[in-house]
């Protein structure tokens, strides 16, 4: 059985746009256009633009979507709105259930 | 590999045409009664109060308890597994199979209720255009992971280990590795475990994890993002009257001071007793809210007194 030695993953690590590069695949265009839609959130950091691992989930979504159903960009717009609802609506049961 | 099934309705002591109300009440109960603040047994309670918590994860959803009943009248029949209950296996289809085990969920909530789904494994050449023959990238693989209100506190780490069946050879390979909870973790954060995903091919890198933290149903609390709420029973005399009760509080219990006139629904703010917010010294807020309670019964003198209060009153709520 592997145990892994290195440091713990944990949620509030923060990318910059380079990096989301790397790990999602997707051009920097891309991304910056995803971002100026609305659909990944940035994290303003020292002023350049960041995301959180939130994004970087999303990005890595989009970036299947394209890659193996040739989704177009208004696709992608309506999966991004549908997972935003999803996930609202989600969170309300939560809160009004107790 | 079919999980074992869980009789959530045993787990919380409720019949199976329990209401949501008693399925509430009974999850409060035992939640009051297992949380680990309080238990005797620390490790026992923590892992009574999962079972509790998981339990009322699915039976506290309408749309889940109905997909849970609908599972359950199948369950023992002779002749296999439930309809669908194939397709709902990770393995099936040809993906990658994937088990885990210290999310604070079963694996049988996992299977049936869980975000534990893979996506992808996607073209390595990059997002964009037609599906290529060259190295792909390994699957990617969401799961849900329960954090409770105390570990959204203070931070926590996790060993969490993760079964991945070889969907060639189907050689299993079990890999255990920590998940650091970070402090201020807000319900439905997600955390990345880099490679923890199904594996490459052609050269291709191997997936991500992601872990969307859950925060666990708590038995005085209701959280929407760093802020926390709390439901205050009150007497009616209380509410017109004023007065000063004990609330809790995640790092202690709290004098609230109820002002005469208060409302049913009218929330108090205790400021800066909620979570924590994530990357900040700052705190949420505590919301105390007020619920106006009514005796069922009364007795005669009980009764004599609210006719006559009736009677004197100058208090007309519909003008």
């Amino acid at each position: 059985m592997a145990t892994s030695k290195s440091t713990p993953a944990s949620g509030d690590e923060l990318y910059t746009i380079e990096m989301v590069e790397k790990i999602t695949h997707l051009e920097r265009e891309r991304i910056v256009l995803y971002q100026h839609y609305g659909l990944v959130r940035a994290v303003p950091e020292a002023g350049t633009l960041h995301f959180d691992e939130s994004a970087v989930l999303r990005l890595r979504r989009i970036a299947f979507l394209l890659s193996e159903y040739q989704l177009n960009e208004a696709g992608v717009r309506h999966f991004a709105s549908l997972l935003d609802e999803v996930e609202r609506l989600r969170d309300e049961v939560r809160f009004l259930r107790g | 590999m079919p999980a074992a099934f869980r009789d959530y309705y045993q787990t919380l002591g409720v019949d199976r045409s329990a209401s949501a109300d008693d399925i509430k009440k009974a999850f409060r109960k035992l939640a009051r009664q297992h949380h680990p603040d309080v238990a005797k047994d620390k490790k026992a309670g923590e892992i009574k109060f999962k079972e509790i918590n998981e339990a009322y994860e699915v039976l506290g959803d309408p749309e889940k308890r109905k997909k849970y009943d609908e599972l359950g009248e199948h369950w023992n029949r002779q002749g296999g597994p439930p309809p669908g209950y194939e397709y709902a296996q990770p393995g099936a289809n040809g993906a990658q199979e994937f088990h885990f085990e210290g999310t604070g969920f079963s694996d049988f909530f996992e299977q049936f209720f869980g975000g534990g789904r893979g996506f992808g494994g996607f073209s390595a050449g990059g997002a964009g255009g037609a599906r290529r023959a060259g190295p792909r990238h390994g699957q990617d693989i969401e799961g849900d992971i329960s954090v409770t209100l105390e570990e959204a506190m203070g931070g926590a780490i996790r060993e969490i280990s993760l079964q991945s069946a070889d969907p060639v050879t189907g050689e299993a390979k079990r890999e255990k590795f920590k998940v650091r909870i970070p402090k201020g973790a807000l319900e439905g954060q997600v955390i990345r475990v880099p490679g923890k995903g199904g594996a490459g091919s052609g050269g291709g890198e191997a997936g991500h994890l992601f872990l969307r933290v859950r925060l666990a149903s708590h038995p005085e609390f209701r959280a929407q993002g760093a802020d926390l709420y709390h439901d205050l029973p009150l007497a009616p005399w209380e509410a017109v009257l004023g007065t000063t009760v004990r609330v809790p509080g995640l790092d202690g219990e709290l004098d609230v001071k109820i002002p005469p006139g208060t409302a049913s629904g009218q929330k108090l703010r205790l400021r800066g007793r909620g979570l924590p917010k994530p990357k900040s010294t700052e705190r949420g807020d505590l919301y105390v809210v007020a619920e106006i309670e009514v005796p069922k019964k009364v007795d005669a003198g009980e009764r004599a007194l609210w006719e006559q209060l009736g009677k004197s009153s100058s208090f007309h709520p519909r003008g």
